[in-house]
Parts: C-alpha cells; structure tokens; sequence
C-alpha cells in the first residue's frame, strides 16, 4: 500500500517538537492507556463519522507516514536486511512499541511473517473478534517501503482483539501480493 | 429426562473417558433433546470441537511441525500458538547463526534462553580466537604488514584470477640494516624496519598489499598499476620517506626501490624478478647516500 497522497504529505519529524524542552519536569513518557485513549477516541470519531472501512484506511494512512518518518528519522537505512531488521527490533523493544519477531523471511522475495509482541496498540485489549492494528500495518508498510522503495503489502492476520496473544502480520510486496 | 437424553449422557460421558485417555473425542451434535440438555449439548460439542483442535495441534508441535497454522477463532489454543510463535522465531534466529549472524540472543525460552545465548557466546569467543589465529599467520609480527605467507597467497590468487591485469610490483630493500644493527643494537635496526613499513603503508592505496617478505625487504602488489603508476608509487614513496627522515632526523631511513609489471597470469614471476633486479640496480646507484646517512647514526643534530 501507498496513500493516494504517496510522499507529498505536510508532516514532518520535527513537528513533534523539543520534548526535553518542553517538558523538563514531566519527561518524555507517558501510560500506555492514556496513548490507548487518543488512539481509540480518534479511531471512534472516524468510524462514526465516516464508518468502520474508511477510519481503518486512514488509521492505515496515518501509520504508513508513520513508519515512513520513523525509518527515515530514526534507522540506518544503509545497512543491509538482517541488520536492519536488527536495529528495528532493538528500536521498537526500547521505545516500548512492541517485541517483534521474525517468524519466516524470505529475503529474496522480501515476504516476511512477522510478530509483534506485547504490542502498544492492542495487547490486552478486550476480545472483539477482528483485528484493530491497521495503523500498525501502515506503519510496517510505510517502514519497508522507506527502506527498499517498494509498496508492501501487511496484512494482520492474529491479533489479541481476536483472541490470540501475539499479533501476526503477513508481509510480502504489493507486486507478490497481486 | 426421556431416552433421548439418557442416551445423550451415556455418549456424552464416553466422549469425555475418550479425552481422558488423549484419544480424540468427535462431537456428539446432538437433537430432539429436552430444551436444557439440547443447549448444554450443543455448548459440550462446541468444547469437543475445541479440545480436538487443541489435541491436533499439540500432536502437531510435539513432532516438530512448525509449518501448521492453527485453526482460526479457537482461544484455547493461545498458549500454544504463542509457543509455536516462539519456536518459528528460534528456528529464523537459529538461520541466522547458521549464516555467521552472532548478535542473536534468545529471551523469551526460559532455561533454554540461557543456554541459548551461552552457546552464542561461544561461538563469538572461538571466531575470535580464529581471527587472530588466522590474523597472526598472515601478519608480521613487528610491522603488522602482511608477511610472506600471505604474500605468496596473494600470488596464488592472481595467477587464478586473469581478469585483474595489469599488476604492478614494486620490491623495496632498507639500506643498511646490518650496519644498523651492529652500530645500535637490534632495537635500532627493528626500529628502522618499522619506520620503513610506514612509509611504506603511509604511500600506498588501501587496496594495495603491502608485506614484508624478509628480513629488510619488503614487497607490495598494486593492482591495476601499469609502469606510469608504478613509477608514480615509487615518486610517492621517496616523498614520503624524506617527509618521514625530515621529521625524524636521528633514524633517517634509505630504501632501495624496483618495479615490474604483469601483464597476465605468465608473467608474474618475471615481473617480480624483474622488479628485484631493479631494485639492486638501484641499491647499487644509491649505496653512497645510504652510507651518508648511516654515518649519523646516533650523533646529535
């Protein structure tokens, strides 16, 4: 996946602004309910206002600039794929996103099954029978296509919201995926 | 109750004995029951269903089959699946120590993790060990140039590989050694010989090889060099050496240079012995300045 708006978006790294010195006292962390809470108010508001489909495509939008961003601000792009996975997963463990593990790589193909553990979004939420993570396979999208400049395809196929411990995403490139 | 129901229980009861004793229990999907049993029966096939899933996949991982996906929507399977999650990823990771990739470490496998990770670490210690091994008998030990060991591989190479032509040689001799030595002592001559595999390495491109072959002579392969390079190397080794003697005036160093050049695999060992000629005709041209400059050995400037 690519937004239909692609890499012309306003957002930029740095409009997250100086938090060292905008909060000295308070720090740059914060509970994981009170990130939970943005995330699902907003996800709410979108799915009233535009149904469930469309906020899940712009939760998906919204993750792709993310780990876009992310990729290209915050890994070394240059190093080849094992140790990229490497870095990512040293990243997303200290920022306390998630615990990702690669299950399968085919590195030829550049298909992946991937699982993120103890994810920010969605681990120990309560069972709803489908998958909530569309931002995260966004953000998986947007963070591939910032490192090979393909369009990837991430498809969560378990998650906790649908009753298993560990989210699952089938990664593989838009062209395989066809 | 009517018969119906008692019949219900009698199967319903065998089930359970079957899954008591691990064999697989199929549902009992059962009708005409009375209204309460017919809706405990359905819920007891919904566990049966479970439980034989459960059962499959648990035969499944026990003989290592990591390759089945579990059925979707049955919860009970969730320890499992996060077993079979954890096993998948050891089997990646385990790939990956196999491909050389020792910053693996396992975390999420209890007492397994630690041996795991102490095997890993292991493994880095005896790369180690066989880096410097391998380090060592390819390197001199006073100049950390390559010695003639690796030097001789490198010919070995270039007489497999034809494609890399033209290579230049250039052989260089430190003048005076023996003087040296007998003048000031072996830790005056080691020191000559060091200062000269810095000029030596100071002159050339990193993808030249530089080794010391002997005592005081010294060899380098410049790959892709015709004779207008070599010669060009040999320019900058001169105007690196008096660059070196300007600022050390009290161990000035004098090297004897000759180079050859191979156009192909046939002619290596012709280039190289014409690369030594060179450097003697050199040697001989030079043997005046050599004995300036070992007669101010040891007297203050």
């Amino acid at each position: 996946m690519i937004p239909t708006f692609g890499e012309h978006y306003r957002f930029q790294w740095d409009d997250l602004g100086d938090i060292e010195l905008g909060r000295p006292n308070l720090g740059s962390q914060l509970p994981v309910a009170i990130y939970r809470l943005a995330q699902y108010t907003l996800r709410e508001t979108l799915a009233q206002r535009y149904g469930d489909d469309t906020a899940g495509d712009i939760l998906r939008d919204a993750g792709w600039i993310a780990g876009r961003e992310f990729c290209l601000n915050v890994l070394d792009r240059g190093q080849p794929l094992n140790a990229f996975i490497a870095e990512l997963q040293n990243q997303l463990k200290e920022m306390g996103i998630g615990v990702l593990r690669v299950e399968r790589a085919d590195p030829e193909k550049l298909a992946f099954m991937l699982t993120v553990s103890e994810d920010l979004d969605c681990s120990g939420l309560p069972l709803m029978g489908v998958t909530v993570c569309d931002y995260d396979e966004g953000f998986i999208a947007g963070l591939l296509y910032a490192y090979t400049g393909q369009s990837f395809s991430a498809k969560e196929i378990d998650c906790w919201a649908t009753g298993d411990r560990t989210c699952r995403f089938d990664v593989k490139p838009d062209a395989l995926a066809a | 109750m009517n018969e119906d129901d008692r019949r219900y229980l009698t199967a319903a009861a065998g089930r359970i004995e079957k899954l008591l004793a691990a064999r697989g229990a199929s549902p009992l999907r059962p009708v005409g029951l009375t209204p309460d049993l017919q809706t405990f029966g359905e819920h007891f096939d919904r566990l049966l269903d479970a439980l034989e899933a459960l059962r499959h996949f648990a035969i499944t991982l026990a003989n290592g089959d990591l390759a089945q996906d579990a059925p979707p929507g049955v919860h009970l399977l969730g320890p499992l699946k996060h077993l079979q999650s954890s096993l998948r990823h050891l089997t990646w990771q385990t790939q990956r120590v196999a491909a050389g990739d020792l910053d693996q470490q396992v975390d999420f496998l209890g007492e397994f993790s630690d041996s795991f990770n102490q095997m890993i670490q292991a493994l880095r210690e005896k790369r180690a060990a066989e880096e410097k091994v391998r380090y060592l008998s390819v390197h001199d030990s006073l100049t950390g140039l390559y010695n003639r060991a690796y030097f001789n591989e490198e010919l070995d190479r270039l007489r497999a590989a034809a494609g890399d032509y033209p290579v230049g040689f250039l052989i260089a001799d430190l003048d005076g050694l023996k003087t040296a030595n007998d003048a000031g002592g072996h830790q005056v001559g080691d020191l000559l010989i060091k200062k000269a595999a810095q000029v030596l390495q100071h002159s050339t491109r990193a993808e030249d090889v530089v080794a010391r072959i002997g005592g005081d002579e010294f060899a380098i392969v410049l790959h892709g060099a015709d004779e207008e390079q070599a010669g060009i190397a040999i320019a900058q080794i001169r105007a690196t050496m008096d660059t070196f003697n300007h600022r050390e005036v009290i161990f000035p160093i004098s090297m004897s240079l000759g180079a050859g050049i191979a156009t192909n695999p046939c002619l290596l060992e012709d280039a190289l012995r014409r690369a030594d000629e060179a450097m003697y005709q050199d040697k001989i041209q030079r043997k005046g300045y050599a004995r300036n400059a070992l007669a101010g050995l040891g007297q203050p400037r």
